[in-house]
């Protein structure tokens, strides 16, 4: 960096005559004779000097200098150097002009004019920031003195002003130099906040996707490329009994083992094989996108289970394989549960078969009877012999036991199945009862028995009539025919308390039953005289009564005192309507 | 009073049993083993009871009588129907209307005979009303 030279001196002091004398000494004249015989006559004799060229402003009083210095700096062209007078009444001296002159521009290099001084060196040194820009000059000076002092120090001031360019140069360069650092610190920071900022996000989806693992609610393991555990959820935890600690980072198959026993491929090993190979592994597996399903019957804590399992292969963004994931579900309970529906439904089936089997038989039996029923009568008219009568007599019994069989079978198939297809309306006891005493009204007759229709007329119960009308008229019947003859039957009614039902009870003074039978009295084809072989019933009469009353969401039950001392079958109906007032009806028939 | 009877039965058994019966009573029996011969009867001018067997093949006893009504051949006649008390089906509905009642099997000869004896009368009263 080049200064522009400087060689512009300030003189101040308050002696003209001084001024001419630098003039002469420091402005070039050029080839000028009689300035340079004043000279010598003046400075002694001639030295050869170098040829200088200064510009020299002058001031006569310190304030008057230190104007121009501060009008030289405004102008930017300041001086290198001044020259200064120690004495200059009436202003200010020497040492207060230089104290203000480098108040204004500390560069200024002085060179102190003195003949004689008010104060010792020591003091102006110590009032002045002396450093190295001061000289002194002792009157009477040599001119050789005083262009060297402007040669050496307008050179000074010029290297000095270098060496603050250099600096300056060189501090803007730091300067510049450390804004660009900033700048790429800044830019850093950002950068690294930033990559902070991705990390955190990176880490909070991977902490996310743990924990939606974790909590999967099926079973639930991952794999990386080398088929070493990655992840092993809580739901598998509990399925195989191994935890996390056990397996993680476990490569060579160790997830086999907690199904298997031992090392082998599993489903997650399939995702690569060829068909072939998958179908012999897993039965049955199938392929969703890249997803591979099957099922496996395996044991697992002892005890045979059903899973249902899921494979799919990861991959990363470029798209090349890093692992699968594998999810299990424990399908024990669903397979089980479809065994036993198909249990059940074949038992169904089963049973509507045979349902429609029986129904089909007794219906079928009524058209073969026909003839026998609508004949055998038409030929005992015909008969005189006493044993072909008898003869046909048996043979009579055994058609109405046969009519009498598969009717009554007919009743208990439809009765079984009904159970769904009926809404229950009201229905007036007594006219169900009335409905059974009329039906079995020939045989109280032949037997001589009374029956008593003691049920109030206002009870109604909800029900099917058709089947309570039947109720009534098989236990009537059983009654006529067990009852003691010529005694009597009686038919009453109870509310229960606090239940909406009523009490039922069919009472004869008949043959009885022996402890222990009165459960079994309501099994089909039971007979309490089963030694009697008899040929009028076909024991199915109590095993009918039993369904209606179980249809109806009943209970019924039998009691007796012993053999001889009659029964009493009590059942229980849903009361439709409380009655409003008691009356005592008797219906008989003898 | 008129005798004219018609049993119409698939099961030959049947149809002699009820001959029998309505013989030795002196009643006119037409016998017919299913619905066609039934119709046939009827458009060569046969009136009276009709005793109908639910179950035939082919034509069953509902579909004889929904062609009787289609044809115009019902009036003047009077249809018991013969059941094995099963199950009401759905093919009876819309027909029902045209049966007077139903006999179950088996039934005994008295029993035929009362009923037979009752409708005749009951067809003796109805025509005589209609004419």
């Amino acid at each position: 960096m080049n200064v522009t030279e400087n060689r512009r001196i300030l003189l101040i002091d308050d002696t003209p005559a001084i001024h001419d004398d630098f003039r002469k000494i420091l402005v070039h004249h050029g080839a000028s004779a009689d300035l340079d015989e004043i000279e010598a006559a003046l400075f002694g004799a001639r030295q050869q000097a170098a040829p200088v060229r200064f510009q020299l402003d002058s001031a006569y009083q310190g304030e008057e200098g230190w104007d121009m210095l501060r009008a030289s700096l405004e102008a930017d062209l300041p001086y290198a150097m001044a020259f200064v007078d120690m004495r200059m009444p009436p202003g200010w001296d020497g040492v207060e002009t230089i104290e203000r002159l480098w108040q204004t521009d500390p560069r200024l290099q002085i060179v102190i004019c003195t003949a004689y001084s008010d104060y010792s060196w020591e003091e102006v040194l110590e009032r002045l920031d002396v450093g190295d820009r001061l000289l002194v000059l002792k009157k009477p000076f040599d001119a050789i003195e005083v262009c060297q002092l402007a040669n050496t120090l307008t050179a000074k001031w010029q290297l000095t002003r270098q060496a603050e360019l250099k600096l300056a140069g060189l501090e803007e360069a730091v300067r510049r130099r450390t804004v660009l650092l900033d700048q790429a610190n800044e830019a850093l920071q950002a950068d690294i906040v930033e990559r902070k900022r991705a990390e955190q996000e990176t880490m909070n989806a991977y902490r996310r996707i743990a924990d939606i693992l974790e909590f999967l609610p099926d079973a639930t393991f991952v794999v990386d490329a080398q088929q070493k555990v990655i992840a092993w959820n809580r739901a598998i935890e509990v399925m195989t009994g191994v935890k996390k600690g056990e397996i993680l980072n476990q490569g060579d198959f160790a997830y086999a083992i907690p199904f298997y026993g031992v090392r082998r491929k599993i489903l997650i090993d399939m995702l690569e094989e060829d068909q072939q190979t998958q179908e012999q592994q897993y039965p049955g597996i199938r392929r969703e996108g890249r997803t591979l399903i099957a099922e496996a019957r395996l044991m697992l804590a002892d005890e045979l289970r059903y899973l249902w399992s899921s494979a799919t292969p990861l991959y990363n963004m470029q798209g090349d394989m890093v692992g699968g994931i594998q999810s299990l579900r424990d399908i024990t309970d669903l397979r089980r549960i479809e065994q036993e529906k198909t249990m059940l439904e074949a038992q169904l089936h089963h049973s509507s078969m045979m349902e429609s089997l029986m129904t089909q038989l007794s219906h079928d039996l009524k058209t073969p009877l026909t003839p026998l029923f609508a004949l055998l009568p038409m030929v005992r008219k015909k008969v005189a012999d006493p044993s072909l009568e008898k003869m046909l007599d048996i043979c009579q019994c055994s058609v109405n036991q046969i009519h009498g069989l598969s009717s009554k079978a007919l009743d208990l198939v439809r009765l079984s199945c009904r159970e769904t297809r009926w809404q229950p309306l009201p229905v007036q006891l007594t006219s169900a009862v009335e409905s059974g005493i009329n039906s079995c009204a020939p045989l109280f007759l032949q037997r001589g028995i009374t029956c008593i229709n003691a049920v109030d007329q206002s009870i109604v119960v909800q029900g099917a009539a058709e089947q309570l009308n039947l109720l009534f008229d098989n236990l009537l019947s059983n009654a006529a025919r067990y009852g003691a003859a010529n005694g009597s039957v009686r038919i009453s009614a109870e509310l229960e308390p606090g239940t909406g039902a009523v009490v039922v009870a069919v009472q004869d003074d008949g043959i009885g039953l022996k402890p222990g039978q009165s459960a079994l009295i309501f099994e089909e084809f039971f007979k309490a005289d089963a030694a009697r072989h008899d040929l009028g019933t076909q024991g199915l009469g109590l095993a009918i009564c039993k369904r209606i009353v179980l249809n109806h969401k009943g209970r019924i039950w039998a009691e007796s005192a012993g053999i001889g001392q009659g029964t009493t079958i009590s059942f229980t109906l849903k009361l439709s309507k409380i009655p409003m007032e008691k009356r005592q009806t008797k219906g008989t028939s003898s | 009073m008129s005798n004219k009877i018609m049993v119409v039965d698939d099961n030959e058994y049947v149809r002699a049993s009820v001959e029998i019966i309505c013989e030795s009573v002196q009643l006119d029996l037409t016998s017919a083993a299913c619905g066609e011969e039934c119709l046939a009867h009827l458009e060569s001018g046969f009136r009276g009871v009709i005793l109908m067997d639910i179950m035939m093949p082919d034509m069953d006893g509902w579909d004889t009588i929904r062609a009787i009504v289609s044809k115009g051949l019902y009036n003047g006649n009077i249809i018991v129907m013969l059941t094995g008390m099963g199950e009401p089906d759905a093919k009876m509905d819309g027909v029902q209307e045209y049966v007077t009642d139903y006999m179950t099997k088996p039934f005994g000869p008295d029993q035929l005979i009362e009923s037979l004896q009752y409708y005749l009368t009951l067809l003796d009263v109805t025509s005589g009303t209609d004419a």
